[in-house]
């Protein structure tokens, strides 16, 4: 451990301690808030998985979907009955705050003629697995933002738990044990000063007192002679 | 009378009549069915060319009216004579008849049972057999108007 | 124009019979079904003489395989126009692709494209000579139902501004010109079929439509005007359940379907098995064609049989390309001849 490189004196010392008291207790909100920052990715992530998995099925089931009417339609027929979209979507973002980290939160609202235009193609000519394939997809198009979401929210809060343990570590392993050494080690220097003077005061005193003694034997004998 | 006239009562000019309808009408229908089965043969053929034989012999099978036909023509011919009384030309002129109209239609048919023969063996070419059974029923009726048609020649007084 | 008789389809007749030996066959099908991968699937078509011989069965099936079918399709209708005595009983049936090339261009031209990525083969008029005609409104050279639906098109897409509109229009548009076609054609039997055709895809979308739950209004604008299927027997049936189609149907011409389509819906299996009983029922009408010694309508059995057989390969090509399973691609496997 290293110690700072300061003058041990007293005035540096009452620096020092009122350092490590900040110190400490920055410790213990920093550690406080990895702990709450940890429960919540992990909250975040636990719903992560379980809407990963709703979206893969989702997904799965609307490839095999597609896949079916793509095999029961010319490439032609595919390409004319879905290329150009009646519905449109328009996502909105925002952000929502978690433990002063700023996660996304997407909004999509959809414009059409209707709620439910989201086959834009005649029916007399496609084949129907079309339409099931289309209803997968939109139905699993608010689990895939919510999953867009949630990934997003896990690898930011992963990022802030990152920074916040370090923080952590920095404090716990090296700012305060050398506060605390640095500490130490002044007082003790302090200690030493103590004692080398007190060790100088009772020499001047013994020197003082020896100088009286001779004085006063000194004038004593001057008057008895 | 005139010259037209002369003609038309020329009992020579019937018989010739009797003969000319066995023959041509007759010939006509082979024509057709020949030529219907012809089609579907070059149908069948350009597909699958080792069907040819087969084909071929289908094909074939409706011009027996024109064959017929055609006897009974010269029959008929071999008994204009001279002095042929316009009964006697009448006489022939019936005769004519039953091969040529019978030969005209089971010409026409027998054509179209080929065509459709040849299809079947366009399918299923060990139906030959069959196929040709259905021509050869169409056929008997042309034999049964060759027939009628020589017995009422035989029955033309010489 | 003179009417055409059954003699002058001898030709056309025998070779079609000769060539209906060369359709895949149920057993050829489980074997395309058992091969391991989708480029032996190719390997057996080519073998077949699927193609015009240009396939290389080297290349991975998904490069090859829209290729062969398409071209395969092509071949049908060019050999078709060969031996016909009347190219129109071809044409009636290609015009299918010129409407969906319509659409393609007009889709792609509000789309702001330069061309659509694709154009279906087999239609009657050359694409790009389409694309410039829609293109300069000049419409003179297509049909007068065909000229008229695409400028009705334009005009409804500007008020709108709903792309499906054209493919409402077009879709009405086209089972018209094939009926008015037909007509042309003086053929019973032809007319007879497109009516049939027209109707079940008047069914078809009545019926999608209402297993979506879409309203009385997209219905007055989606369906076709239909034959005996009417627009107004289906839009009688529109505020009514499903089922309710199924009894009306029992009093119309095409009452057969009644119990399969019912059937088909009270075990819920949705538009696939509905779509199933419509296919077969029109296999069912053109099959009645091999009793027919010669005439048309052996030709055109063998047109739909064709467009099965492709419709069927590409379903077990894409099955296998993709990984689908045996059953679920059986199941879809359409039966002909």
């Amino acid at each position: 451990m290293a110690r700072l490189n300061v003058n041990p004196t007293r005035m540096v010392l009452t620096n020092l301690k009122r350092r490590l008291r900040t110190a400490r207790r920055g410790h213990k909100l920093l550690k406080d808030k990895r702990d709450e920052l940890m429960k919540k990715f992990l909250d975040i992530v636990r719903e992560n998985r379980k809407e990963r998995e709703i979206v893969e099925k989702l997904l799965m089931d609307v490839h095999s979907r597609f896949i079916l009417a793509r095999a029961l339609m010319s490439s032609e027929m595919l390409e004319e009955a879905l290329m150009f979209p009646k519905q449109k979507v328009s996502l909105k973002t925002s952000t929502r705050n978690i433990m002063s980290v700023d996660v996304p939160v997407l909004e999509f609202t959809t414009e059409g003629s209707g709620e439910e235009d989201i086959f834009p193609y005649g029916f007399a000519n496609t084949s129907g697995e079309l339409d099931g394939a289309i209803q997968a997809l939109s139905e699993a198009l608010p689990h895939m933002l919510r999953l867009a979401e949630l990934e997003k929210s896990a690898q930011l809060l992963a990022d802030e738990i990152e920074k916040t343990r370090r923080r952590v570590n920095a404090l716990e392993y090296v700012l305060i044990p050398n506060l605390e050494e640095t500490i130490k080690y002044i007082v003790m220097k302090l200690d030493e000063n103590e004692r080398g003077n007190l060790t100088r005061l009772m020499k001047v005193k013994d020197m003082m007192l020896e100088q009286a003694r001779q004085q006063r034997l000194q004038r004593d004998g001057l008057l008895q002679e | 009378m005139d010259t037209n006239m002369t003609l038309f009562f020329s009992p020579t000019a019937y018989a010739l009549l009797g003969a000319a309808i066995a023959f041509f009408v007759a010939a006509l229908g082979s024509s057709k069915g020949v030529g219907i089965a012809g089609q579907a043969a070059a149908g069948v053929v350009a597909e699958d060319p080792g069907k040819f034989a087969y084909a071929m012999i289908l094909q074939a099978l409706p011009s027996t009216q024109a064959i017929y036909g055609l006897v009974i023509a010269i029959l008929i011919l071999g008994r204009v004579t001279a002095d042929i009384t316009l009964e006697q030309a009448t006489m022939l002129l019936m005769a004519g008849l039953p091969v040529g109209i019978v030969g005209f239609l089971s010409g026409v048919y027998q054509g179209k049972v080929a065509a459709a023969g040849i299809n079947l063996i366009a399918k299923r070419p060990e139906s030959f057999g069959h196929a040709m059974i259905f021509a050869i029923n169409v056929e008997l009726f042309a034999i049964f108007s060759f027939a009628a048609s020589f017995f009422i020649l035989g029955k033309v007084p010489a | 124009m003179a009417r055409i008789l059954d003699e002058d389809y001898a030709y056309a007749t025998a070779r079609i019979r000769a060539m209906e030996n060369k359709l895949i066959t149920p057993q050829q099908y489980e074997r395309m079904l058992d091969a391991a991968t989708a480029e032996d699937v190719v390997k057996m078509l080519v073998e077949q003489g699927y193609g015009m011989g240009s396939t290389d069965t080297a290349q991975p099936a998904v490069q090859v395989s829209e290729k062969l079918l398409s071209d395969e399709l092509e071949k049908t209708y060019a050999l078709l126009r060969e031996i016909l005595p009347d190219p129109l009983v071809v044409t009636l049936f290609m015009r299918r692709n010129d409407y969906l090339n319509a659409k393609l261009i007009l889709k792609g031209m509000y789309l702001g494209l330069e061309e659509p990525g694709v154009y279906a083969g087999s239609g009657t008029v050359e694409p790009s000579r389409l694309r410039r005609m829609i293109v300069d409104r000049d419409l003179a050279d297509l049909p007068e139902i065909f000229g008229k639906a695409v400028l009705e098109c334009i005009e409804a897409y500007g008020r709108t501004s709903d792309p499906q509109m054209i493919d409402f229009i077009l879709d009405r548009a086209m089972y018209e010109n094939m009926e008015k076609d037909a007509q042309a054609l003086g053929s019973p039997y032809i007319s007879e079929l497109v009516a049939l055709i027209h109707d079940l895809a008047n069914l078809r979308v009545f019926i999608r439509a209402k297993l979506l739950g879409r309203s009385r209004d997209f219905l007055a604008k989606a369906l076709l005007e239909g034959s005996k299927i009417s627009r107004k027997f289906c839009m009688d049936l529109s505020d009514k359940p499903l089922d309710q189609l199924f009894e009306a149907l029992r009093f119309t011409a095409l009452a057969e379907l009644a119990n399969g389509l019912s059937e088909a819906f009270k075990n819920g299996e949705g538009i696939s098995g509905m779509e199933k009983v419509l296919d077969e029922h029109l296999m069912r009408f053109i099959r009645k064609s091999r009793y027919i010694a010669m005439g048309v309508e052996p030709v055109i059995a063998w047109l739909f049989y064709k467009e099965a057989e492709v419709r069927n390969v590409r379903l077990i090509l894409t099955g296998k390309i993709n990984g689908i399973s045996n059953a679920v691609i059986r199941e879809r496997l359409r039966a002909y001849a």
